[in-house]
């Protein structure tokens, strides 16, 4: 977000519409780059042999809007983008599936990220990220499904989710990176 | 973090990178704790697989349900009166198997030792049944 002492803004007549504009243009690219992210990897075969097990590549976005914007602006891409993601594959449990466990997984990386981010990197909060994802993701399956056997899955998921998060982890922070220095100041 | 700097006009203040280092040290807290809940997960539920914590054993006499109760638990021989005689059905570490049988053939205590949901153990002449059913679903309810 631009801050006050930001030319590009403080040269405009509205600083406080021009932010606001630029915020929502921001939230924007990042829902859309998570909306394309995610049915990229829809199309994409499962990487995993495990059901449910995902790469997760639309987490992306949420992790960018937590470094480059903030805690509650990763909560907005986020529920945004579950919302319209599942109304574009038309799955109601599927929306429910990932607007809940993607919602826990933003609410831990902004708990990591603001207090203990210089001890916990971007990576180690994606990776907490992608565990809580799995976890909250099983959870909400067993009470919709309401199939207690499920819960013996729950390791194989949480160990999926250590490469899965180191992945997405790493290329969020070198895209951050990347967007920081760009000449559309998303950063 | 960057030395390089931007090829534009624009004399906009950097503000610091907020991405810090691609790892730190508190990242092998995340992953070993994960690790260790993960083991921990596998060897309690590996523990309980042999037919799920909760399977139950039920033994039936002649079509009716003659006694349940869980797989696991207490161990021991359960003497069960069947259409010809004394049926003996042992329990232990999670396993079922029947000892003796007032039967001619002994084809049930050939069968041996049965774990899973799902198994079973016959003795046609006593028309004694053991089968074990899993408490928690398990495989059965996902195909039902």
């Amino acid at each position: 977000m631009p801050s006050a002492g930001d030319r590009s803004v403080r040269g405009t007549l509205y600083p406080a519409a021009d932010r606001r504009a630029r915020l929502v243009g921001k939230l924007g690219l990042l829902v859309a780059l998570g909306l394309v992210l995610q049915i990229i990897e829809g199309s994409l075969p499962p990487l995993f042999p495990l059901p449910g097990a995902k790469l997760g590549l639309a987490n992306l976005a949420t992790v960018i809007a937590l470094i480059l914007l903030g805690p509650w602006e990763a909560l907005a891409v986020n529920i945004l983008r579950c919302l319209l993601g599942g109304l574009l594959r038309g799955s109601f449990v599927g929306l429910v599936l990932s607007l809940s466990a993607g919602t826990a997984a933003t609410l831990a990386m902004a708990a990591l990220y603001m207090t203990f981010f210089p001890f916990i990197s971007v990576t180690g909060i994606s990776i907490a990220g992608a565990v809580t994802h799995n976890a909250a993701q099983l959870g909400v399956a067993i009470w919709l499904v309401a199939f207690p056997g499920l819960k013996y899955y729950l390791p194989y998921l949480l160990l999926v989710a250590l490469p899965t998060g180191l992945f997405i982890g790493l290329v969020a922070r070198r895209l951050a990176l990347a967007l920081e220095n760009s000449p559309w100041e998303v950063g | 973090m960057r030395a390089r700097t931007r090829p534009r006009g624009s004399s906009r203040q950097r503000k610091p990178l907020p991405t810090g280092r691609w790892w730190a040290p508190g990242d092998i807290l995340i992953v070993v704790g994960v690790v260790a809940l993960s083991v921990f997960l596998i060897c309690n539920g590996v523990a309980g697989a042999g037919g799920g914590t909760t399977a139950t054993v039920v033994i039936s006499v002649n079509g009716e349900d003659y006694m349940a109760r869980p797989l696991q638990g207490e161990e021991g021989v359960v003497v069960v009166e069947g259409y010809q005689g004394e049926s003996y059905v042992e329990f232990s570490g999670g396993r079922v198997r029947m000892v003796d049988s007032a039967c001619p053939d002994k084809l049930c205590v050939r069968s041996g030792w049965i774990s899973r949901p799902g198994e079973s153990i016959v003795c046609l002449p006593n028309r004694v049944v053991i089968e074990i059913r899993s408490g928690d679903g398990g495989p059965d309810a996902v195909s039902r």
